[in-house]
């Protein structure tokens, strides 16, 4: 009896035991279950990864053209295929609604490089297009964006992929200093200052994609286009310049350092030219030229009543109209290129 | 007994992940809301006020030896004693569900977009229930495992945005208000007071206590104010005190920057771990507390039963109410001065002791 009682004993211990595993191994299978990774998990094969957004706004709707990248095995080899979307609608997200009934996958931001914006998208919709590009977290806010002074839908048409633009901007900064990439993030640091900015333009005409200088963007409108010459100047100023072609001479290298003290700014230039008589001179009365206009037209081009505020705050706080009263002095340390093979031996 | 016990540097780390729950419940942005970078100094202020009243909280766990609940149990009468626990459940019970809610909304819109928020919410609740029941040395043992693991993100995290910072951003310094001063610096305070009083759980015979390192609660909360203050300064120096105030996780955006030698980027969903880590023993302890004050109540039996109704409550609750920042920081402040009036009832109860 003792025995039987002893041996029911065990079977239910072993029974008991067999169920606390039981549920272990439950709890697991649950945990495997719900573990995020394993739910609605996406291919790279299903997105569409998105390399530039256009945006125009013509008679009340938005116009969206989207290029993705789609690749597709061919021969063993992965092809990669530019596509693009058009899709229209009264607000920027109804005009991606359209664009998804055209688009069999689903489309991914995370790697957008190249935002194009027409001067209608600028002058109409650009603080509600920032505020649509802020809100959704998945465009990372480092894409560059460019101004396209031409038709957006000539430019998808042609199909030119988002690199050719970037390195078309990248090699004219580095060879010619006439432009600058500008990145969503660092536009938005501008805007937040005073609702002024500048982007790279660009356009295309007869098959040709050609650099047009910089767009002055003001209160979220667009201002004039700046031609190349005054786009190297605003460079020069700007501390932008690594190489270039001013006033007959060739700029080898140059540093731009800013000063301020009070109202009084003053512009700083070491740099390394081939020799030219009048260039500095010239060069003085080119750049005063081209801030005093600015300055006229209550424009803070390079932002310097900002550096007026971070340097004097005190200053800054008593000054009613602080860009007027700005006094600009330049001050040159030209090193000159000399050429060894002409003069005596 | 010996079973219950955590070291010293495993109670420090608790500590540093409680008030680091500030980050995650009201966040960088109520540092930047004002456009000031003076902020930065505003941290350090509240760190004062947050050490000195860690010391306060120390002292009473020193005096008392034992952990609040057991204490108030022992010389509370009934009454006294329903009315303050019934407190304690509302109040804690009500910022963590805030928190719970942020938690799982933060997973949902940086970490895991196509997830079902559901499915989020219910892992979470898992783990949260199942730490909680394995007591405070697991606990203890969880966080000093996983403070290493915070420390090497963070080191990671802020190498990686060296090359975008600006010092020029950090231009021009004091020009705050006083007002703007005070508000800032107590903001951190008050957001910080029910997690701190979640340490008030363990015992001081609990804690091993070692000779050498008498000041490593102190330390740990100093390093906690100074990556609180690294960070921020990193914040408003890379994306400019403008742009970082308008956004809700100015942390995350930071994060979306890191790249070393353009090779290793895209590596936020790794780093917004730390965010995870912030809030979660927050969570874990909140749970302990609430299980405690209902066995307490309770038949011991029910433990099960008690912890199926939190996550149950935690499930419901935070997908139904909509609990600001605001709203949390106000519970905070509340349960301050809730917290003056224990203390002085429970030194009155002592003195009568005595």
């Amino acid at each position: 009896m003792k025995i039987n009682i002893f041996m029911t004993m065990c079977a239910l211990n072993k029974v008991k035991g067999m169920f606390v595993k039981m549920k272990k191994i439950g709890i697991l299978l649950l945990i495997c279950f719900l573990t995020a990774g394993c739910v609605s998990y996406t291919e790279l094969d299903d997105l569409s990864i998105v390399s530039t957004l256009g945006i125009d706004y013509q008679e009340g709707k938005y116009q969206l053209y989207v290029q993705v990248i789609q690749g597709e095995l061919e021969e063993q080899e992965v092809e990669k295929k530019i596509i693009t979307y058009f899709g229209e609608g009264e607000s920027l997200e109804k005009a991606f609604y359209t664009l998804y009934t055209k688009s069999s996958k689903r489309l991914y931001l995370s790697h957008m490089d190249l935002l194009l914006l027409t001067e209608d998208a600028i002058n109409q919709k650009f603080s509600e297009i920032i505020h649509s590009l802020l809100a959704n977290n998945e465009y990372r806010h480092n894409f560059h964006v460019v101004f396209l002074t031409t038709s957006l839908q000539d430019w998808m048409e042609a199909n030119i992929p988002s690199k050719e633009v970037n390195q078309l901007i990248q090699t004219n900064q580095q060879e010619t200093s006439t432009t600058m990439e500008k990145e969503f993030e660092t536009m938005m640091k501008e805007l937040l200052i005073d609702r002024n900015t500048y982007l790279p333009s660009i356009s295309y005409q007869e098959n040709q994609l050609s650099l047009k200088g910089y767009t002055l963007i003001e209160n979220y409108q667009v201002k004039e286009n700046l031609n190349l010459e005054d786009s190297l100047l605003f460079n020069f100023l700007l501390n932008k310049v690594t190489k270039a072609y001013l006033n007959n001479a060739n700029i080898l290298e140059n540093q731009t350092i800013i000063t301020t003290q009070k109202n009084k700014i003053n512009f700083h230039f070491l740099t390394t030219l081939n020799p030219n008589q009048d260039w500095i001179s010239n060069t003085k009365q080119q750049l005063q030229d081209f801030l005093v206009r600015y300055q006229k037209q209550e424009y803070d081009i390079l932002k310097l009543t900002e550096k007026v505020r971070q340097n004097d705050y005190s200053y800054y706080q008593k000054q009613n109209n602080l860009l007027e009263q700005l006094h600009f002095t330049f001050t040159f340390e030209v090193r000159e290129n000399k050429n060894y093979l002409t003069g005596d031996f | 007994m010996k079973q219950d016990t955590i070291t010293s540097f495993q109670y420090s780390t608790l500590l540093f992940f409680l008030l680091n729950s500030f980050l995650m419940n009201v966040g960088y942005h109520t540092f930047l809301v004002n456009r000031n970078v003076d902020c930065l100094i505003d941290v350090l202020l509240g760190g004062v006020l947050i050490l000195i009243f860690c010391s306060f909280l120390f002292y009473f766990q020193r005096k008392t030896k034992e952990s609040l609940l057991s204490y108030m149990n022992h010389h509370f009468t009934k009454g006294k004693r329903i009315l303050f626990l019934l407190f304690f459940f509302l109040i804690i019970g009500f910022c963590m569900i805030y928190t719970f809610h942020t938690l799982s909304s933060f997973i949902h819109y940086f970490v895991l977009k196509d997830i079902p928020i559901v499915v989020i919410t219910a892992t979470l609740i898992i783990t949260i229930l199942y730490t909680a029941s394995k007591g405070i040395p697991t606990i203890g043992k969880l966080s000093e495992i996983l403070f290493y693991f915070y420390l090497f993100l963070f080191l990671i995290g802020m190498i990686g945005v060296i090359s975008s910072l600006d010092i020029t951003s950090l231009k021009p310094f004091f020009t705050s208000s006083t007002t703007n001063h005070i508000e800032t610096t107590f903001t951190y305070f008050f957001g910080s007071i029910i997690p701190l009083f979640l340490l008030l759980e363990i015992a001081n015979n609990q804690i091993i206590k070692e000779k050498k390192k008498k000041k490593l609660p102190y330390i740990l909360l100093l390093v906690s104010i100074l990556l609180t203050f690294t960070q921020l300064l990193f914040i408003i120096s890379t994306l400019g005190i403008r742009l970082a105030n308008i956004y809700e996780f100015p942390d995350m955006v930071l994060y979306k920057k890191i790249s070393f030698l353009n090779l290793l980027e895209r590596v936020e969903t790794i780093l917004a771990f730390q965010n995870l880590l912030n809030s979660f023993f927050f969570l874990v302890l909140g749970t302990y507390l609430l299980k405690e004050i209902l066995l307490l109540t309770t038949k011991r039996k029910k433990e099960h039963i008690i912890d199926v109704l939190i996550g149950l409550i935690f499930f419901l609750t935070s997908s139904i109410l909509s609990i600001s920042s605001s709203t949390y920081l106000w519970s905070n402040f509340v349960f301050f001065f809730f917290l003056l009036f224990l203390f002085k009832n429970l030194t009155h109860y002592k003195h009568n002791h005595k």
